[in-house]
């Protein structure tokens, strides 16, 4: 898998691999026990600072997106199992309120942005 | 390493000078043979061997002073112009090294340079008069030496006091003739005998001359300042701002 | 902060007419590349000049790798690799020449590094330095860095004269090679596309003194942009707003922190926030460096970027 960061981009280098990674998981680009590059060739290949790499990984690892096996090989993860429906909720809340920030600077509806929300989950749907 | 160094970016020069400077000195025993064949007597002899000695001291002291200037240009000095100084002093050695290094590598070239360069001179006359009788006149090469060096240590010490080569050597260059002239017009003046770098050429008639005084004082005095020269350089080189 | 690989207590050095350095405090973490950021004459090569033992200070202390460079300078640069802002060397020396030279001083060169980076790098080795273009002669100066395999690097201004390709590379090395080991990095460069992403730590200098050092990351995080419509707005704010410009019926804010607290703050005064969007480094240095015209319209009067350290 290509993973593509733009250094120049407000958002810091760790953030973009993040969400990358995290985007082709969604959409079933990376299946469960799919290999994923050690943190130095990501780097070598990316030519960014390992510890940015590890930082993505450990947030990633964390999250429950990635697991890493002592000893070799970081995996996408099996799911997102044992986590109960209040810390998934919780984790998504900051998203959440940042939509609801947005969009009411920018005086959408509350329809409109739960519509947004929808057509973008209906995508990722198509692609799996 | 840095003798190495030293020694490739000076190589050319020095053996062209050298080179030079051996032809000559092999040709002057030639200036005064037809003299010494025509002495049998000790007096004949004795002017053949002062003539070939008073050749030999005038021309190889410009020659030695002007090697000496030549070879400290090429100081630690002259890293500042040509603005390497920032790459050498990040080499993980102490900077008195760099000193030592590069003085110790022109000095022992000056050597061999006035061995060479007397050796052949005698080589000459042995092969014309057939004998090694007169082997002290080898030792015509410390005072040689000894004034050679000094010019080479003021200059190499001048090179770095100015952080170039060019303006070191002529700044020595100015000062020698200082050291010579002022001895001279003080003496005229005030009848006083300063010391002067052209005391140690007295050695040449010891060599030659029998009964003739040697001047140890001279010739160990003027070393010593030889050798104070670059250990200036070195508390100067250490303090340097880079 | 002994495990510090750099650190600069109130160093200062002060030349005739400039104070160069002025009381800077430096912290950079092993491990990490720091990029140490400036404007021209605002004291960077100055500040590695006094690391490197080069220079002594005026006033103030550094240490480099735990050592005094005033004692222990020799010590330090058996295990720092430097390349310096002026890339020059022994201009009648090949390449080959000045890695004999150079290899004789230190006991963990390493010829197999050697002739990777020659590869990689496309260095020339037997043309004379004096041929070399500016762009070869920073590759020389590099690949004799690199061959030392130091504990620490020292880079003003590596990527002279570089191509894209060559720079790509260059970081691609880096990356592998050297950070892999754990090795530190402590670059100066006004390439900060270039910096932006290799680096992890940031310092900006600006007149001998450091505006700012933070994790890159974190700063990234944290700057915003603040777009404002409305009446009466501020020309000035809070210690975190970095800079604040007026562009005909809007304000643009430059926040080094809490943007959404003086975005909320300014909604209070009535105004219309309109856009908080991320800012690169590019775009965060000249924030904080650029000094604006006194009282000319279009922008809300000088203001000396004196952020605090601590993001």
């Amino acid at each position: 898998m290509l993973l593509h960061v733009n250094p120049s981009s407000g958002v810091p280098i760790y953030l973009q691999i993040e969400g990358q990674v995290k985007q082709a998981v969604a959409a079933g680009a990376l299946k469960p026990a799919d290999v994923l590059p050690s943190v130095r060739k990501l780097a070598a290949d990316l030519g960014i600072n390992p510890n940015t790499v590890a930082r993505a990984y450990q947030n990633l690892e964390r999250d429950r997106v990635i697991s890493a096996v002592p000893g070799g090989g970081t995996y996408v993860a099996d799911g997102v199992p044992g986590l109960l429906k209040t810390e998934k909720l919780r984790r998504l809340r900051p998203y959440a309120r940042q939509m609801a920030v947005e969009g009411r600077q920018l005086r959408l509806a509350p329809e409109e942005i739960v519509k947004l929300v929808q057509e973008e989950l209906a995508k990722l749907g198509e692609s799996l | 390493m840095y003798a190495w160094k030293w020694w490739r970016e000076n190589r050319s020069r020095v053996i062209v000078y050298l080179i030079l400077l051996v032809i000559i000195t092999a040709f002057l025993p030639w200036v005064s043979w037809w003299d010494y064949q025509q002495g049998s007597s000790g007096a004949r002899e004795a002017a053949a061997l002062d003539v070939w000695r008073i050749c030999l001291v005038s021309l190889g002291s410009p020659a030695m002073a002007f090697a000496g200037l030549g070879l400290g240009a090429s100081g630690v000095g002259e890293e500042f112009a040509q603005g390497t100084v920032e790459f050498l002093l990040t080499r993980p050695r102490r900077r008195k090294y760099f000193v030592w290094a590069g003085w110790a590598t022109g000095a022992m070239t000056l050597l061999i340079m006035v061995l060479l360069a007397v050796l052949a001179s005698f080589a000459t006359f042995v092969y014309l008069t057939k004998s090694v009788h007169h082997w002290k006149f080898l030792t015509m090469a410390v005072p040689l030496f000894v004034l050679g060096a000094v010019v080479y240590s003021l200059t190499y010490f001048m090179t770095a006091l100015m952080k170039s080569g060019r303006t070191g050597l002529s700044l020595s260059l100015g000062l020698f003739v200082i050291a010579l002239l002022l001895p001279l017009a003080v003496r005229l003046q005030w009848r006083i005998d300063l010391p002067t770098p052209l005391d140690v050429l007295a050695a040449s008639k010891w060599a030659t001359v029998p009964g003739a005084h040697f001047p140890t004082t001279a010739t160990i005095g003027w070393s010593l300042v030889a050798l104070a020269f670059p250990l200036a350089t070195q508390l100067l080189f250490e303090r340097a701002d880079v | 902060m002994s495990e510090m690989m750099i650190t600069t207590d109130e160093l200062t050095k002060h030349y005739p007419q400039v104070r160069a350095v002025d009381g800077l405090n430096l912290r950079v973490p092993p491990g990490s590349v720091y990029g140490f950021l400036g404007r021209n004459g605002a004291g960077k090569t100055s500040t590695i000049k006094l690391l490197l033992g080069l220079t002594r200070p005026t006033a103030g202390a550094a240490r480099v790798l735990g050592l005094d460079p005033r004692r222990d300078r020799v010590a330090i640069l058996e295990r720092t690799a430097y390349v310096s802002e002026n890339k020059r060397l022994y201009e009648w020396m090949t390449p080959v020449e000045l890695l004999r030279f150079t290899r004789g001083f230190y006991t963990q060169w390493s010829d197999e590094a050697v002739a990777k980076y020659v590869r990689r790098l496309e260095i020339p080795l037997q043309q004379p330095f004096k041929t070399l273009s500016l762009g070869n002669r920073t590759k020389v100066y590099l690949l004799l860095a690199l061959a030392q395999r130091a504990d620490l690097l020292i880079l003003d201004e590596p990527t002279s004269g570089l191509d894209p390709v060559i720079v790509d590379e260059l970081l691609r090395v880096l990356a592998e090679g050297h950070l892999a080991e754990g090795g530190t990095v402590f670059l100066s460069s006004h390439q900060l596309s270039e910096v932006e992403q290799i680096a992890d730590w940031v310092g900006i200098i600006d007149q001998g003194k450091l505006l700012l050092e933070a994790g890159l990351e974190d700063i990234k995080n944290e700057f915003r942009l603040i777009t404002a419509a409305g009446e009466g707005l501020p020309a000035f704010g809070p210690p975190q707003v970095v800079s604040a410009v007026q562009a005909g019926a809007f304000w643009k804010y430059v926040v080094a922190r809490d943007a959404e607290a003086f975005a909320a703050r300014l909604q209070q005064q009535g105004a219309t926030i309109t856009d908080v969007s991320p800012l690169n480094l590019r775009q965060i240095f000249l924030a904080l460096t650029r000094k604006e015209e006194p009282c000319m319209p279009g922008n809300g009067g000088e203001r000396t970027a004196a952020v605090s350290s601590s993001i």
